[in-house]
């Protein structure tokens, strides 16, 4: 479904990606693993066109994302969402808002379209209903695991077909971290793939069908899940084992 | 209390016009942070819009103000598409230089083609004025122009309606999301250069209409206009915390009555002096304004 192939990235003289290839396939959770610095996030700004490759190739449903010209708002029209690193919600829209802009490429032009945006707001508030309890509240006043909850609202309300999450436990108390994790194999079996990027190695794995490994902007290590949380070497570096 | 009264009417009436213009540098600061300084020329430029097209075309008032706005507001999407826009991602000093040399080319362009003098505007209405006396024995004396009560009244319905658009249609939201966080707006879909443009259209649509009202209000436009009305918009803006939409209103509010008071009570050689004394003291003191806030530096 998405295949990067052998894709860099530079910020000006800093070359942040080299050679990071992967590929996610439809229904799976893959997740993304590496240290601070690795390229875990630039990986997902560039295949979202945030900010622009200077090798390889990014296929997503047999088209090369190239053709979309780094315009961001294309390439989520076309299926593929990014909830990024820090949340980013609006902080001064309302939590009402910030859906009401996730459902921002969502058409409204038949009562079919209308009635299923409102279907997703029923499907994110069953997934996280503190969100209804706050609908009127500024974003900004939310807690930190709120706000999380209401990036990945606020991302799934766009339907997407690829959920693309930057590290969704950060900063989070360990019993919503819980939460979350399990809202995301639940939004995975509803039909959406999901690639994770994660520092919290052992809960990513432990919901992931598969994983890649970044190091200094290279893919290292690939396998699936259960392989890599047997291996020495991850188990040392990354689980604490 | 008849002479205060009279002079906080002239406020409003001032203040009405500077609010018009005053939105338009908040909305696209709140979005670039880009202070156009080539806004008060677009506001210069609506008031000559508005003699072609009530004496040349001889079109109705209104008619010529529903026009005079979407034409300046075009108008202004060009300069963006062409001198602005090019340099999204470049420094903040390269846009802002860019906003001063456009601001230079139109002044000078309409000296050019209309002349440095000044033009009557024609007057869409009849001059009549009311005492308040006849009503309120207390304010013996005082006078409300027609005039006044027209671009008091004009100047609050398009900001009512702007309100309406920014803060209950689709686009309006985006332009809300866009001033809080660009990366985030694009994820969300949001296509930036066309709710960029929307921005420049609207704000260039109100200083549009400013300038037919001043042009009315004053009886004539003339190229060099927009130099001191837009700086003293910009000190509004500023006053009332530049990015936010109601403090751009709050401060032409609170500039234009201080100036009326001060050209009231002491000298009306004074008058600009008042507007630039604020600016500094708010610099000063408080740079981000009544409505706004200290800017936090982002982790």
């Amino acid at each position: 479904m998405l295949k990067v192939n052998s894709i860099g990235v530079s910020y000006g003289a800093v070359r942040a990606l080299f050679d990071v290839s992967l590929e996610v396939k439809r229904g799976e959770i893959v997740t993304l693993l590496g240290s601070n610095g690795a390229g875990k996030t630039t990986t997902l700004r560039a295949i979202s066109g945030l900010v622009p490759t200077n090798k390889g190739q990014i296929h997503w449903k047999d088209q090369d994302l190239a053709i979309f010209n780094g315009q961001a708002h294309r390439i989520v029209q076309s299926g593929l969402s990014h909830s990024p690193e820090g949340r980013r919600i609006f902080s001064g829209l309302s939590v009402k808002e910030n859906l009401e802009m996730g459902a921002y490429i969502r058409s409204r032009k038949t009562t079919q379209d209308k009635l299923a945006i409102e279907e997703d707001y029923e499907k994110v508030f069953t997934l996280f209903p503190r969100l209804k309890e706050r609908l009127p509240q500024l974003g900004g006043t939310l807690s930190g695991g709120e706000q999380q909850m209401l990036a990945i609202a606020r991302a799934l309300m766009q339907r997407p077909e690829l959920l693309m999450l930057d590290e969704p436990s950060l900063g989070i108390a360990p019993l919503l971290v819980e939460a979350i994790f399990k809202a995301l194999v639940e939004i995975n079996k509803q039909g959406v793939t999901i690639l994770l990027v994660e520092q919290n190695a052992a809960a990513a794995l432990s919901i992931a069908h598969r994983a890649y490994v970044l190091e200094t902007g290279h893919t290292t290590l690939t396998g699936s899940a259960a392989e890599l949380a047997n291996n020495p070497k991850i188990r040392e570096a990354y689980l604490g084992a | 209390m008849s002479e205060f009264v009279q002079y906080l009417v002239n406020g409003f009436a001032q203040g009405s016009i500077y609010a018009l213009i005053a939105l338009g540098y908040t909305m696209v600061y709140g979005i670039l942070k880009l202070i156009n300084f080539a806004h008060g020329e677009i506001y210069m430029i609506g008031g000559y819009c508005g003699i072609f097209l009530l004496s040349t075309l001889g079109l109705p008032f209104w008619a010529a103000l529903m026009l005079a706005m979407p034409i300046v507001g075009i108008f202004a999407v060009l300069i963006e598409r062409f001198a602005y826009r090019p340099l999204r991602g470049a420094p903040r000093i390269a846009p802002l230089i860019t906003a001063i040399g456009v601001s230079i080319v139109l002044l000078e362009l309409t000296r050019l083609v209309a002349g440095a003098q000044p033009r009557p505007f024609p007057q869409p209405f009849e001059d009549m004025s009311y005492e308040l006396g006849n009503w309120i024995p207390a304010l013996d004396g005082v006078i409300i122009q027609r005039n006044q009560i027209m671009v008091f009244i004009i100047a609050i319905v398009l900001m009512v309606l702007l309100n309406a658009i920014v803060m209950k249609t689709k686009i309006g939201r985006a332009m809300r999301a866009l001033s809080m966080d660009f990366d985030a707006s694009r994820l969300m879909g949001v296509p930036i250069d066309r709710v960029i443009a929307f921005t420049f259209f609207i704000g260039a649509s109100l200083a549009g209409a400013g300038g037919m009202l001043v042009g009315m209000y004053y009886n004539q436009v003339e190229p060099y206009m927009g130099q001191l009305a837009g700086l003293k918009a910009f000190t509004a803006a500023v006053l009332g915390g530049i990015g936010v939409i109601p403090g751009a209103v709050i401060g032409a509010f609170i500039l234009s009555i201080s100036e009326a008071l001060v050209v009231g009570y002491s000298e009306s050689s004074y008058r600009d002096a008042i507007a630039f004394a604020i600016l500094i003291v708010v610099l000063m003191f408080r740079p981000w304004g009544i409505l706004g806030r200290p800017e936090r530096v982002k982790v």
